[in-house]
């Protein structure tokens, strides 16, 4: 691509043709405020706190508007364009409620942020604010305050752009002017919470994160969402263990900015339901124990074992089942999702955005270290075969309960009645990597430690370990 | 000597709207005798030569704006006629409208033939419910004859106009905020560039004139631009509309040749002040033109360049005549109510700063005002003028500095007695009591 030069604050630098001039002085370490510009978003150039001055032109452009051009003289740090961004911040924070201490957005807030580095100075506003509503539920997830709104526009953007439902609008106008839901409408949108993503103020907030945790106290970890097989970049976000928030990770070439609704309710609810311990034939059995027994029952039924591969496990999970597979000869192996869309569920099946109808996140993982696996719907229920069921989502009449093996994370009718069952860890409580549909391998890290569940991984080299020690 | 009429050239006989009563003054000659022999190029050239500026406020150059038309977009062009006359007292275009609607439909003719567009459109405000029903008709009747939906004569070109209704929104009066409104959206203006003759209606190219500078057209093309540019100064050509009101004896719309001298205006057609009072201040171009004081005006002449030097704008012609007995801070208190509603809250300082402004006026009005508010209106200002998306922050910060400047002693005063010596109204007229 052609690159132009041009020459900001006295320093040249080389961006692509094409590129607006805030993304080019990004791209340079240069930072310029903004409010309404997202690079995620079309630009909309209405919060004006990214004026700059081009020579030669009289006016200060939004240089979220201003695509670059060769030869452009920018200056970004002259002492009027500090004045004016002191200026913009003031007349924002006019009728800015000043109630970070309630804020949920304090701590992230962009206003608060920009506010303490280009101005901290007090106003010198002596009138009144002007009062607004500061409780719209906008649906079951969001709730709106007027108040804090800043009118910036992203969330009216984000539904006209991207997500493309156009719930969302400015209504009234002026000092009055706010968002708004048409008459009678409820915000129904997959992609609803990005909406709080992005909104740079504590106006767009969800109804389930609220008054939870003040951001700061949140510990973040870099993961992957296991709710489809897009794969979505996201950031688990916990206190004590707990994950109180999913938000998306920028990754251009998998979800961009977003992620849908239902991926941060994920972990939520498989939270309600989880398995626990290892358990021999009902009974409590340390993970020792149940590593040495279960070796031993492979070793001994390897030839007539049907291996069910979860969808759910790692790249280096499947590598070390794979593994242990191969040392003992098992050579029946089944694929299955281990979650399916349900007609009666809100989740959306699938849609031309980011939700993919195959809701698991690592089908392409299986498929690469176990080329050979058929469809779970070849595997007869003849009483005679033994099984290991790794991960849930298989039919209870399917298996014969005294002869199997369960490795799973929630509890369901096979791990209730199988002879050997052991608690296995979600993508938040391990590390690794996941193949998504497109063949692209992403890695991840543990987010929070697994409590009375045991680690895939560690699980089959340890059974690899005793069976090769012997 | 100040009698030639190009845009009220009729006699207010109450069938002066009519296609029959402008037929009978000569009406659409221009579109049957000149445009048979008339390139549309020459059109644009001739509107050039003339050096008529548009009048709805800007004053930029119409010949000039038709050449920025993008060209061989392979995009229909359209032609948008600006009837969104809001500015406050302005109501010029309304007379031609109500009156003489015709004349501006062959402008429009005219004008889509010389760009060639593909389909015209006149936004008519809101408020203008009988204009429009006027135009409506007129366009019906130039639909009947021919004019209109039908091959023009000796050309291969036709075109079609429709009205298109505001809902009551002064942003509008914006070109982009126009378009933005007759595409269905909500009206915020657009940032710019892109301009309207490249990026415009439905993102095609578009030009977009004020009612005044369409209906100019057909008298342009007749009499040639050379003899339209001889009329009145240097930089300002042709004749002007009017529209006066406030303290003087005969309100109304007016046509002039530029450079027509401000007080023989005030003292011929306006009828002088009434009360025989003194003159207090002008406001000469619409609201948001800065006001001028008796002495600004002594030697202004009506025309572009006199009035800037004066230390205003003509901007839309609405002139506001105010008379001693006048409170200032009150009628700055009205001004700003107006931009304060009208901001549409697209950019931060407009939507923040006009309601800021216009709740520091109303305290010093209302007796509650310190003496630092005075300074203080005028720092903000200095944060709104330059820094919004459209004119309209501009707009409210003229009326702003010129009365905080050429009237300070009516602030300081108000402030310092904690109460308006004016009792908070305005002084009733004697004349108009009786």
């Amino acid at each position: 691509m052609k690159q132009v030069k041009l020459i900001v604050n006295d320093k040249e630098i080389s961006v692509p043709e094409g590129t607006l001039l805030i993304d080019a002085c990004d791209q340079h370490g240069i930072y310029i405020p903004r409010f309404c510009y997202h690079e995620g978003l079309f630009p909309s150039g209405n919060c004006r706190m990214c004026l700059v001055k081009i020579e030669k032109n009289p006016k200060p452009v939004p240089a979220c508007m201003t695509p670059v051009a060769e030869n452009m003289v920018v200056s970004t740090e002259t002492p009027e364009i500090a004045e004016m961004r002191k200026a913009i911040l003031e007349f924002i924070l006019i009728n800015h409620p000043l109630d970070c201490p309630i804020c949920d957005k304090a701590g992230e807030c962009m206003l608060q942020d920009q506010y303490q580095a280009f101005s901290g100075e007090s106003s010198k506003f002596k009138e009144d604010k002007i009062p607004k509503g500061k409780l719209y539920h906008f649906s079951e997830r969001i709730v709106y305050d007027a108040e804090r709104c800043i009118t910036c526009t992203r969330c009216v953007r984000f539904t006209r752009d991207i997500s493309k439902t156009n719930k969302l609008g400015i209504i009234k106008r002026g000092d009055r002017s706010y968002v708004a839901l048409a008459p009678g409408d409820t915000f129904d949108d997959a992609y609803s919470l990005c909406v709080t993503d992005i909104c740079p103020v504590g106006a767009l907030t969800s109804r389930q994160f609220r008054f939870k945790e003040r951001v700061w106290n949140l510990e973040k970890t870099d993961s992957i969402c296991a709710g489809c097989a897009r794969g979505c970049n996201i950031s688990l976000q916990q206190r004590n263990n707990k994950i109180l928030r999913i938000i998306p990770r920028f990754n251009p070439e998998v979800n961009q900015y977003w992620m849908c609704d239902f991926g941060r309710d994920y972990y939520l609810q498989i939270a309600a339901e989880r398995l626990t311990g290892a358990r021999i034939e009902g009974t409590p059995s340390t993970y020792e124990n149940f590593v040495a027994v279960v070796a031993d029952v492979l070793k001994n039924n390897a030839a007539n074992t049907a291996f069910i591969l979860s969808s759910h496990a790692t790249n280096e999970e499947l590598a070390a089942a794979q593994k242990l597979c191969a040392q003992l000869g098992i050579q029946q192996f089944y694929s299955k999702a281990d979650r399916v869309w349900h007609p009666d569920s809100a989740e959306v099946q699938q849609d031309d955005f980011l939700i993919l109808a195959d809701k698991t996140p690592n089908q392409k993982g299986v498929e690469k270290y176990f080329p050979a696996a058929q469809p779970l719907s070849g595997l007869e229920s003849n009483g005679k075969s033994f099984t290991f069921v790794w991960g849930p989502n298989v039919l209870a009449e399917l298996v014969e309960p005294t002869q199997t093996i369960v490795l799973s994370t929630v509890a369901d009718p096979v791990t209730d009645k199988a002879k050997w069952v052991l608690a296995g860890r979600t993508a938040a409580e391990k590390s690794g990597s996941f193949t998504n549909f497109a063949g692209v391998v992403q890695s991840f890290k543990q987010a929070i430690s697994g409590e009375q569940n045991y680690d895939d991984l560690a699980f089959f080299n340890d059974l690899l370990k005793v069976l090769t020690r012997d | 000597m100040n009698n030639l009429k190009i845009l009220l050239n009729y006699t207010p006989n109450g069938k002066s709207h009519t296609l029959a009563d402008y037929l009978q003054r000569g009406g659409y000659n221009t579109l049957k005798e000149y445009l048979p022999r008339v390139k549309p190029d020459e059109i644009v050239a001739e509107v050039k030569t003339s050096g008529i500026r548009g009048r709805g406020g800007a004053g930029f150059p119409a010949g000039l704006k038709w050449s920025f038309l993008a060209k061989d977009t392979g995009k229909p062009i359209y032609l948008i006629c600006n009837a969104d006359e809001g500015e406050p007292g302005t109501f010029k275009d309304r007379i031609i409208m109500e009156e003489n609607p015709h004349l501006l439909l062959e402008g429009i003719i005219i004008t889509a033939y010389a760009i060639n567009a593909t389909h015209s459109y006149i936004y008519i405000r809101g408020e203008y419910a009988f204009a429009a029903q006027r135009v409506q008709v007129a366009i019906d009747e130039a639909y009947q004859a021919g004019y209109l939906g039908k091959k023009l004569p000796g050309t291969e070109y036709e075109t079609n106009i429709t009205i298109h209704r505001g809902a009551g929104a002064y942003v509008v009066g914006d070109e982009t905020g126009l378009m933005n409104s007759i595409e269905g959206k909500k009206g915020f203006t657009r940032i710019k560039p892109p301009f309207p003759a490249v990026a415009g209606l439905y993102g095609c190219p578009t030009i977009i004139n004020n009612v005044e500078t369409l209906a100019s057209i057909p008298h342009i093309v007749t009499h040639g631009g050379t003899k339209y540019k001889a009329l009145g100064t240097q930089q300002s050509s042709g004749t002007k509309l009017f529209s006066v009101s406030g303290h003087i004896r005969k309100p109304g719309v007016y046509e002039v040749i530029m450079g027509y001298p401000f007080r023989d205006f005030l003292n011929n057609e306006c009828g002088g002040i009434i009360d025989g009072r003194q003159l207090k201040a002008v406001i000469p171009g619409g609201s948001s033109t800065p006001v001028l004081r008796p002495e600004d005006v002594t030697d202004m002449t009506l025309d572009y360049e006199s009035i800037e030097k004066a230390g205003s704008s003509l901007g839309s012609g609405g002139m506001i005549i105010l008379a001693e007995g006048t409170c200032m801070v009150k009628l700055l208190e009205v001004l700003i109510r107006f931009y304060h509603h009208e901001s549409c809250g697209q950019c931060t300082p407009c939507r923040e700063g006009t309601g800021w402004l216009y709740k520091i006026i109303s305290r010093i009005e209302a007796g509650k005002g310190q003496l630092d508010d005075v300074d203080e209106l005028l720092r903000i200002t200095k944060f709104i003028s330059g820094y919004t998306v459209c004119p309209l922050g501009d707009a409210a910060c003229g009326p702003i500095n010129s009365f905080v400047e050429k009237f300070r002693d009516e602030f300081i005063e108000h402030i310092e007695k904690q109460s308006c010596p004016f009792g908070g109204k305005f002084i009733p007229f004697q004349e108009i009591v009786n």
